[in-house]
């Protein structure tokens, strides 16, 4: 069972090894967005804010004006943000919901095959 | 949940959704419905195809409430009827996307070679593909607002001439007589007319409402699918008064030969204005979602992992689009070289898309029974009967289009519909190894 703590120990993991991917801070040089994440079993939200490229905030909270949503079960959300899990496939599966622009979407999918190649 | 910053409003889902449906391949696949009707009950045929796309349009929402994606047939369908035949139906989709997409390409080159004879309609594929290639590589989308405003200048030109042609002297329905082909042609004509609702429901991953919670895809797509009903049925309405049908039957250009016929040049250069904009905001749009969707299903290892390759820049999966335009650009220069047979494309888009819309329906009753405790936003009243209604019509539209169509029509159909199955059921179990 994912805890709360657990999710939250993934996320910053994640986030360092974007904040200190070369390819990723040339790529997403220009992208800014608010990204939310929200678990069920157990419920938890969490919220990523992306400055030109770099997340420079995580926190346990919600915001009205998130860019980019995604929802799932708090152990599938481990599982894509460990690289245990193709989030194209969950996706595809309905296990994985993604609210965003399509380019946003885009960008998502890419970042997280780039951390874990 | 929280909302997206970039909202769309009931008026915006249905701008996206009626503009991406209205396509300049729409006019000679009505004149098409017509010819099979045989008089002026097209106006009656349209009336019965917007009823029936309008209870889809339901299990649309309901699928959408359910599972909001924008991959949403390989979704639905995976979970109605398993890995296989989901995957056989989502590349017969990309498939059936790509013929449209051809015969948009073909029909609107053949509108800037009237327009210009000097240049051929094979040369206007050629520019309108390179452009087209550029727009989608560089990623440009038409945002909500512009959206709103092309849509409401391509239906109010469309309505406005209809009425000013059936309130006209020209205006006669004296010599047409009103369904000499009988029960057997108008159902044949309700099939073939299903195809200018084509692409209505691909807005349903647009609803930003389906995240918060709100059904407004309900009243979107019927009100959109009501939209084009009634748009169609004028415009059929006073080209039948206006141009003999014999006149535009073989033409993949009846919109301007109306427009001329009514005001000269003026009415010809107004229906060009309306076409240009149709397939400005219908094709981009369906290329855009379905190299999408190639991405995606290339990510989930269904096709091989290049496809997955993105823009540095863009973030457009760029080699998924140069495959979809090297297929449509062989489809519509093809078809440029037979232009008697621009109609084959047009029937199959109309027999995969009943198809599509009888399977959909089917998803939505076997859901019922496989995910009773998943959410709906959204649910159709009166148990399976909506569904079950839909997805019997759209079975018997579907067989009704390739037993009255050219041998062509049934041959790309099932070698498409074959060919799929082929692959989903002995390639990816080999490209997942």
């Amino acid at each position: 069972m994912v805890t709360v703590e657990t999710l939250i120990n993934t996320l910053n993991t994640f986030v360092q090894k974007v904040n200190t991917n070369t390819t990723l801070k040339k790529i997403l040089k220009g992208w800014s967005k608010l990204l939310v994440v929200k678990t069920k079993d157990p419920d938890a939200v969490a919220t990523l804010k992306v400055e030109k490229g770099t997340v420079v905030d995580v926190k346990l909270e919600d915001t009205q004006d998130a860019d980019i949503t995604l929802s799932a079960n708090a152990d599938v959300i481990n599982d894509i943000f460990t690289g245990k899990a193709n989030p194209s496939r969950l996706y595809l599966d309905g296990t994985l919901k993604v609210f965003a622009s399509q380019k946003d979407q885009m960008v998502l999918d890419s970042i997280v095959d780039i951390v874990w190649k | 949940m929280p909302k997206l910053k970039k909202a769309l409003h009931l008026r915006t889902l249905i701008s996206a959704s009626a503009g991406i449906a209205l396509a300049s391949s729409d006019f000679p696949a009505l004149i098409k419905a017509a010819s099979q009707a045989g008089g002026w009950s097209i106006f009656l045929v349209i009336l019965c195809s917007g009823i029936i796309t309008g209870l889809v349009s339901l299990s649309f929402a309901e699928l959408a409430g359910m599972y909001p994606t924008a991959a949403g047939v390989r979704v639905y369908t995976k979970k109605a009827f398993g890995d296989t035949p989901s995957l056989t139906i989502t590349i017969f989709y990309v498939f059936f996307s790509i013929i449209i997409a051809s015969a948009e390409t073909y029909i609107f080159s053949a509108v800037l070679h009237a327009l210009s004879p000097a240049l051929s309609a094979r040369f206007w594929v050629l520019i309108f593909l390179i452009v087209a290639i550029g727009m989608n590589i560089l990623g440009v989308e038409i945002a909500g607002a512009l959206q709103d405003v092309l849509t409401f200048m391509m239906f109010a030109g469309i309505i406005g001439l209809s009425l000013y042609a059936i309130y006209s002297p020209q205006f006669s329905l004296v010599s047409v007589p009103f369904a000499p082909a009988g029960i057997g042609g108008f159902g044949t004509a309700v099939a073939t007319s299903i195809f200018v609702y084509t692409g209505f429901e691909w807005t349903t991953p647009l609803a930003e409402e389906v995240a918060s919670g709100k059904s407004v895809l309900s009243y979107s797509l019927p009100l959109s699918v009501a939209l084009l009903t009634v748009t169609f049925a004028l415009f059929s309405y006073a080209l039948m008064g206006i141009v003999p049908l014999s006149r535009v039957t073989h033409t993949p250009i009846p919109h301007l030969i109306f427009g001329q016929t009514l005001a000269g040049h003026l009415g010809m250069y107004l229906m060009a204005a309306v076409s240009f904009l149709a397939t400005m905001t219908s094709f981009n749009a369906g290329v855009m979602g379905n190299s999408r969707l190639i991405y995606a299903l290339a990510r989930e290892g269904s096709f091989p992992r290049f496809m997955s390759k993105l823009h540095p820049r863009y973030f457009t999966p760029w080699i998924a689009l140069l495959i979809i335009f090297s297929i449509i650009a062989v489809f519509s220069v093809t078809i440029a070289f037979h232009p008697r047979a621009f109609l084959v494309p047009i029937l199959v888009a109309a027999s995969i898309e009943t198809l599509m819309y009888a399977i959909i329906s089917f998803s939505v009753i076997a859901l019922r029974y496989r995910e009773k405790g998943t959410a709906r936003i959204f649910r159709i009243r009166g148990g399976i009967l909506v569904p079950l209604f839909t997805g019997f019509v759209f079975l018997l539209l579907t067989l009704g289009i390739l037993a009255s169509s050219s041998k062509y029509v049934a041959i790309l159909f099932s070698s498409g519909l074959a060919l799929s199955y082929l692959y989903a059921k002995y390639v990816v179990p080999r490209l997942e190894h």
